[in-house]
């Protein structure tokens, strides 16, 4: 059909690089759709990482405070060895109960955070 | 004027591009899948760092994490001034039946704990 089509210049109903063009298009999708899967398998990870930060620094401190030193103090610097910071620390007795917080790269102008909070003994051990 | 027909270009077109587009996919679910692995590790890190840390033998926790992490992994468990720190490494093979050297990367996650029984 379009062969036939009288044109002055039959170059320009040609459809030679159309599929080059549609495939451009798909490529650039899949790159976008696979970042965005690997920034959302990234926060996965972080999160993993914030959660075993926190279970960790929350050990820590009530181990530290059961010996007589500062729980907190304990919990900052698990949860530094860890790749997280401490944003929060309680202790009521011997119950730490902290959260630990991390920070994502910059990431398409902007940057994700998770927190994650542990308790290092049932709910029902030390109300507080 | 010879006219050249230009009908069936498009598939032709399509056929050297479908591999490259095969590839990327491939690629990008690899990358992924990386980030997988490494989110396996960094919890069996953790489990075993939490057991040694308990008092449980390092025995213990190296088989621990072994059967979480994936593939063949290698535990390190050291235990110095009453912190345990446990590293399990793995390598990450592309599953791919003859090329699974390609993109084959070596991943490994820490952790840290604070002994419990000195």
């Amino acid at each position: 059909m379009r062969g036939r089509v009288p044109v002055r210049d039959p170059g320009a109903v040609r459809d030679r690089g159309a599929a080059t063009v549609h495939a451009a298009t798909v490529a650039v999708l899949l790159v976008v759709v696979g970042l965005l899967l690997v920034q959302a398998t990234s926060l996965v990870q972080m999160k993993h990482r914030v959660a075993a930060a926190a279970d960790l620094a929350a050990l820590a401190a009530s181990r530290a405070s059961v010996e007589g030193e500062d729980g907190c103090q304990a919990a900052a610097a698990v949860a530094r060895r860890n790749g997280a910071r401490l944003a929060a620390c309680r202790m009521d007795f011997d119950v730490a109960t902290v959260t630990a917080r991390a920070t994502s790269p910059r990431w398409w102008g902007g940057r994700w955070a998770t927190e994650q909070r542990a308790r290092a003994a049932p709910e029902s051990y030390v109300t507080p | 004027m010879t006219r050249r027909r230009d009908d069936g270009m498009v598939t032709a077109e399509l056929m050297t591009v479908a591999p490259f587009g095969v590839a990327l996919a491939f690629l990008l679910l690899w990358i992924v899948s990386l980030g997988l692995t490494q989110v396996r590790l960094s919890d069996a890190a953790r489990e075993s760092a939490r057991m040694v840390a308990r008092g449980e033998s390092t025995q213990a926790a190296t088989d621990m994490a072994r059967r979480h992490a994936p593939g063949r992994a290698s535990v390190e468990v050291t235990t110095a001034d009453g912190e345990v720190t446990v590293t399990v490494r793995t390598r990450s093979r592309m599953p791919l039946p003859f090329f699974s050297g390609i993109g084959s990367r070596s991943l490994e996650s820490t952790s840290v704990a604070a002994q419990e029984s000195p």
